[in-house]
C-alpha cells in the first residue's frame, strides 16, 4: 500500500536529534537513492517511449530529471539544515513521487514494475501537497489539512491505485501488450472503469480542498511566515491545479493517459516543481539574510539602545506592533518591561505567549499575535540572534525593577509613618486632651461654692485654681505637640489650608504667591507641607531675611513648590548659627524632607541666586 | 437662656451641663453625635447649641458641618463651636457663611465658666465670638504688608477686641478708655478697612473677617 504515514504530529524533541554524521549519511543516501531512482525511471521511460511522459525527447528527459531531482536535492539540503524536522524528507518524498507517474507504462517489461506503477502512479499529487502544506516544520497545522490529505491519499492510492489494480486484467482489458498485473484478483472491466471515473471526480474534490487549505494558510500566516511560505506554496498550488486540469480532461475518457495535452500539462507540472524547489532554496537565502539583519539590528540595539529597546527591534522584524517583551525578575517571578515597570503577559484575545528559553532558563517572554512564532525553529533563531541584547536588557530590567521596588518600599515607609503620625495626633486630641478637659471641668465642679467651713475653703479653692491652671497649660502643650506631629487641617482641608495656617506660627512673614486649591494625594500633601515647614524655619534662621514667598503650582501631575527667601539688600544670606558657608548647612538641614520627597519620586534642590537669595525648589509627582 | 450640648465624651458633656446649670443656664438636652444634636435642636429650639468640633463617625469636622446646618435651618439658634484646634481657618469657615450668632472657643474655656457664659450670652444676642487665643495669634503673626498695617497699635488692639466679640462698652472697660474714645477708634478702624457704608452689626463681622483673612 502506497499511503505514507502522515507526519502530522512528529515532535521536534531535541533529545532524539540525530548526530551530525548520521545526518550527512542520511542526506547523501537520500540524494543517492533519489538520483538513482530518477535515472532508473528515465531509463524505463526511454525503453518504452510510447507509454511514457519523459521518454520521447531530451526535453522530456530534462523535465523528468530536473523536477524530481530538484525536489530531492532541496529535501536533502533541508534535512541537513534541520534534521529534526520532517520537511526535508517530505520534499524528497515528493521528488521521488514525481517519478511514479512513469511506472504504469504498458510498454514496460517487468510485471513487478508495471504492477507497482498501477498502484502508485497518481501519488505524486498528495505527496507534493503534503510537502507544501507541512512546510517548513514538517507538521500539518490544522485538522482540515490532515483530513484533506487523508482524503487525497485514499483517493490517489486506493480509488485510483490499489482498487482498480485488483480488478484490472491487462490482457482482457484492451492492453494485450501490457506486462502481467501481479495483484489481479478478478477481471472486472466495468468496475475498473467505474472506480477510475469515481477516482477522477473525487480527485477534483481533494485537489480543490488542498488548494483551498493552502490558500487559507497563506492568507492567515503572519507577515514573516508568509514571506517564507509563498515561494513554496504558490508553485505547489499551481501544480495541483494542473493535476486537476488533467483529471477534468481525462474524465470523459474515464482514465488518465498521456495524450498530447497531458504531455504538455506534465511538462508544465515539472516546471512548477522545479520552481517549488527553487522556492525552498530562496527561503534559505532569505532566512540567512533575515538572520543577518536581526543580528545587525540587535548589535546596534546593544551598542546604542533605541528608546523602545529590543522590544521595538523585534516588533519591527516580526511585523507585530502589539508585541510585548517581558523579563521574569524577582522571587516569586513577576514580569517587567525593559524599563523595569511591571507588565502582565498572557495568552488570549488573539495573543499567544512564547517563552524564550536558554540553557533551561526562561530569559524572556514574548507576547505576540497568535501564530506568529508557531515555528519552534524561528523561536530558536530569535533567541540566538537576540541573546546578547536580551541578556543585557534583562539585567537592566532587573536592576530597574529592584530600584522600583525600593522606591515603592520607601514610599510605603513614608506613608506608614504619616498614617502613624495622624493616628498619634488623633489619639492626643481625642484621648489625652479630651480627658484633661474633662478633668478640668470636674475640678471646676469640685471647687467649693460658698462653703460652710470658711476656714478651709479659700485654701482649697486656691489649690483647685492652681491645678486648673496647670491643666490648661498641659492642654495647650498637648495641642501644640499634636499639631506638630500632623496638623488636622492638612488631612481635613488639604495643602493650601495647612500652608496658609502656617503663616500664623512661622518665624518669618510668609507670602503665599499661589497654592493649589485642589486636593492632592495625601503623601504629596504631607511632603509639600513638611517642606514648607522646614524651609520656612530654615529661612527664618537665615540672617538678613525679612520674609519668604511660597509658590506652589500643580499641573501636569507634578506639584512644584518654590520657597524663596526675600533677602534684604546685603552681602547675601548665611545661617546665623553656623560658621560654615551657607550651601552645605541648608541642604544638610533639609535631608529629612528631601528623603520624604525622594521616596515618592520627587526631587528637592536648593538654588543660590547670585543676588544672595535662596530658593528651595521641589518637584513632587502626583501620579499613583 | 436655653442651650443644648453636643460632645461625644460623656465626662465633658455632662460636666459642662452641670457647670452651666450651676451658672443658671438651662440645659435643654445633650447629644453624643451630630444626628442626635439635630433632633434635639429641632424639638427644643434652644438659644444656643454648644458643639464639639470632632464627633463620630469620622472625628474630623462633623461639629462644623452640624453648626452650618443649624445656622441654615434654625436661624433662631446660635452656635458655639468648642474646638481643640487653634486654627483660625476653622473659625473662618464658620463665620464666613453665617457671620452672625456664632462663636469659636478653645475647649479649655469650659473650665472658665465666666468666659463661657459671657460667650453664650453674646451669641444669643446675635454677635460673633472668637477665642482670644486665636485673636492673639492673628494679631502677633508676622504678616506681609497689607491693609491692617494702616492701623495704629491702638486701633489694632480695638480690632482684636471687636473680633473677640466685645461691644464698644466692653472694649472701653477692657482698655480703660472712655466710651467716646473707643467709639472714635472703632470708627477709624472701620473707615481704614473700607467699611464706612455698612450697617453697624455687619461692619463688626466684616471687620473680623478682614482680620481673619489678612
Amino acid at each position: 500500500m502506497a499511503i505514507r504515514p502522515l507526519a502530522c504530529h512528529d515532535s521536534v524533541v531535541a533529545a532524539s536529534r540525530p548526530t551530525v554524521t548520521t545526518v550527512w549519511i542520511g542526506a547523501l543516501a537520500l540524494g543517492a537513492v533519489g538520483a538513482g531512482f530518477g535515472l532508473l525511471t528515465l531509463a524505463e521511460a526511454r525503453s518504452a517511449p510510447a507509454g511514457s511522459f519523459g521518454g520521447t525527447s531530451w526535453v522530456g528527459a530534462a523535465a523528468e530529471l530536473s523536477a524530481g531531482w530538484a525536489l530531492i536535492v532541496a529535501g536533502a539540503v533541508e534535512f541537513l539544515r534541520r534534521p529534526a524536522r520532517r520537511a526535508g524528507l517530505l520534499l524528497a518524498g515528493a521528488g521521488i513521487g514525481w517519478f511514479f507517474a512513469e511506472w504504469n507504462n504498458p510498454g514496460l517489461n517487468s510485471p513487478a514494475a508495471f504492477t507497482f506503477g498501477l498502484i502508485v502512479s497518481v501519488l505524486a499529487a498528495p505527496l507534493v501537497a503534503q510537502a507544501a502544506l507541512a512546510y517548513p516544520t514538517g507538521r500539518l497545522d490544522s485538522r482540515s489539512a490532515q483530513g484533506a490529505l487523508i482524503f487525497a491519499y485514499a483517493g490517489a492510492g486506493l480509488i485510483l491505485g490499489m482498487l482498480p489494480a485488483v480488478f484490472f486484467a491487462p490482457g482482457q482489458q484492451a492492453c494485450a501488450l501490457c506486462p502481467a498485473n501481479l495483484v489481479l484478483v478478478r477481471s472486472e472491466p466495468d468496475l475498473v472503469g467505474g472506480l477510475s471515473r469515481a477516482g477522477l471526480i473525487l480527485g477534483l474534490g481533494w485537489i480543490a480542498a488542498l488548494a483551498a487549505i493552502g490558500a487559507r494558510r497563506l492568507r492567515k500566516a503572519s507577515p514573516l511566515l508568509r514571506r517564507m511560505l509563498w515561494p513554496v506554496l504558490v508553485p505547489a498550488g499551481c501544480y495541483l491545479l494542473l493535476v486537476g486540469t488533467d483529471f477534468a480532461h481525462s474524465l470523459p475518457r474515464g482514465t488518465l493517459s498521456n495524450d498530447s495535452l497531458e504531455h504538455r500539462l506534465w511538462l508544465a507540472e515539472a516546471a512548477l516543481l522545479v520552481l517549488m524547489a527553487l522556492g525552498v532554496s530562496w527561503v534559505w537565502i532569505r532566512d540567512h539574510r533575515t538572520r543577518a539583519t536581526v543580528v545587525r539590528l540587535v548589535m546596534e540595539a546593544v551598542q546604542s539602545p533605541p528608546p523602545g529597546g529590543l522590544r521595538d527591534v523585534l516588533a519591527g522584524i516580526l511585523g507585530d506592533t502589539s508585541l510585548e517583551l517581558a523579563y521574569p525578575v524577582g522571587e516569586p517571578p513577576r514580569h517587567v518591561r525593559a524599563d523595569g515597570r511591571p507588565v502582565s503577559v498572557g495568552a488570549g484575545d488573539g495573543q499567544a505567549v512564547t517563552p524564550l528559553v536558554r540553557e533551561g532558563r526562561t530569559v524572556a517572554i514574548l507576547q505576540h499575535r497568535a501564530g506568529l512564532l508557531d515555528d519552534p525553529g524561528q523561536v530558536r533563531e530569535v533567541v540566538a540572534a537576540t541573546r546578547l541584547g536580551m541578556e543585557n536588557e534583562r539585567l537592566q530590567a532587573e536592576v530597574l525593577a529592584r530600584l522600583e521596588d525600593l522606591r515603592a518600599a520607601q514610599a510605603r515607609i513614608v506613608a506608614t509613618g504619616d498614617a502613624e503620625r495622624q493616628r498619634l495626633e488623633r489619639d492626643l486630641h481625642d484621648g489625652a486632651q479630651q480627658r484633661l478637659v474633662g478633668l478640668s471641668i470636674a475640678l471646676r465642679l469640685a471647687r467649693p461654692q460658698p462653703d460652710p467651713d470658711p476656714a478651709s475653703a479659700p485654701r482649697l479653692a486656691g489649690l483647685i485654681d492652681q491645678a486648673g491652671g496647670e491643666l490648661r497649660l498641659a492642654i495647650k502643650e498637648l495641642r501644640d505637640l499634636a499639631h506638630g506631629i500632623y496638623p488636622a487641617l492638612l488631612a481635613d482641608e488639604g495643602l493650601a489650608a495647612a500652608v496658609e495656617a502656617l503663616a500664623c506660627t512661622s518665624r518669618v512673614p510668609l507670602i503665599m504667591a499661589s497654592l493649589p486649591q485642589e486636593r492632592l494625594p495625601p503623601q504629596v500633601e504631607a511632603a509639600g507641607y513638611f517642606l514648607v515647614v522646614e524651609a520656612s524655619e530654615l529661612i527664618g534662621a537665615l540672617a538678613g531675611t525679612h520674609g519668604a514667598t511660597v509658590d506652589a503650582k500643580h499641573d501636569a501631575d507634578m506639584l512644584v513648590i518654590r520657597i524663596t527667601a526675600d533677602a534684604a539688600a546685603g552681602p547675601g544670606l548665611a545661617l546665623t548659627d553656623t560658621a560654615a558657608g551657607p550651601e552645605l548647612p541648608l541642604e544638610a538641614a533639609l535631608t529629612d524632607v528631601a528623603d520624604r520627597i525622594g521616596a515618592i519620586g520627587g526631587r528637592l534642590r536648593v538654588e543660590h541666586v547670585p543676588a544672595g537669595a535662596v530658593t528651595i525648589r521641589a518637584e513632587i509627582p502626583c501620579g499613583s | 437662656m436655653r442651650v443644648v450640648i453636643a460632645d461625644d465624651t460623656m465626662l465633658i458633656r455632662e460636666g459642662t451641663a452641670r457647670l452651666l446649670e450651676q451658672a443658671g443656664i438651662e440645659v435643654a438636652g445633650t447629644a453624643g453625635d451630630g444626628r442626635k444634636l439635630m433632633q434635639i435642636v429641632s424639638t427644643e429650639q434652644p438659644d444656643v447649641a454648644i458643639i464639639d468640633i470632632r464627633m463620630p463617625p469620622t472625628h474630623t469636622d462633623e461639629g462644623l458641618v452640624a453648626a452650618e446646618q443649624i445656622r441654615r435651618s434654625h436661624p433662631g439658634t446660635g452656635v458655639l463651636i468648642l474646638s481643640q484646634y487653634l486654627e483660625p481657618r476653622y473659625a473662618m469657615r464658620l463665620l464666613q457663611d453665617h457671620p452672625e450668632a456664632c462663636g469659636y472657643l478653645l475647649k479649655e474655656r469650659l473650665s472658665d465658666i465666666a468666659v463661657l457664659t459671657d460667650a453664650i450670652g453674646r451669641i444669643a444676642d446675635g454677635e460673633c465670638v472668637l477665642d482670644p487665643t486665636i485673636v492673639g495669634r492673628l494679631v502677633k503673626r508676622p504678616r506681609p504688608q497689607g491693609r491692617l498695617d494702616q492701623l495704629t497699635q491702638r486701633e489694632r488692639e480695638v480690632l482684636a477686641l471687636i473680633a473677640e466679640g466685645r461691644s464698644n462698652h466692653g472694649i472701653s472697660e477692657v482698655m480703660r478708655l472712655s466710651p467716646k474714645t473707643v467709639e472714635a477708634h472703632v470708627g477709624r478702624v472701620f473707615s481704614k478697612l473700607g467699611l464706612d457704608d455698612t450697617p453697624d452689626s455687619h461692619r463688626r463681622v466684616l471687620a473680623v473677617l478682614a482680620f481673619l483673612r489678612s
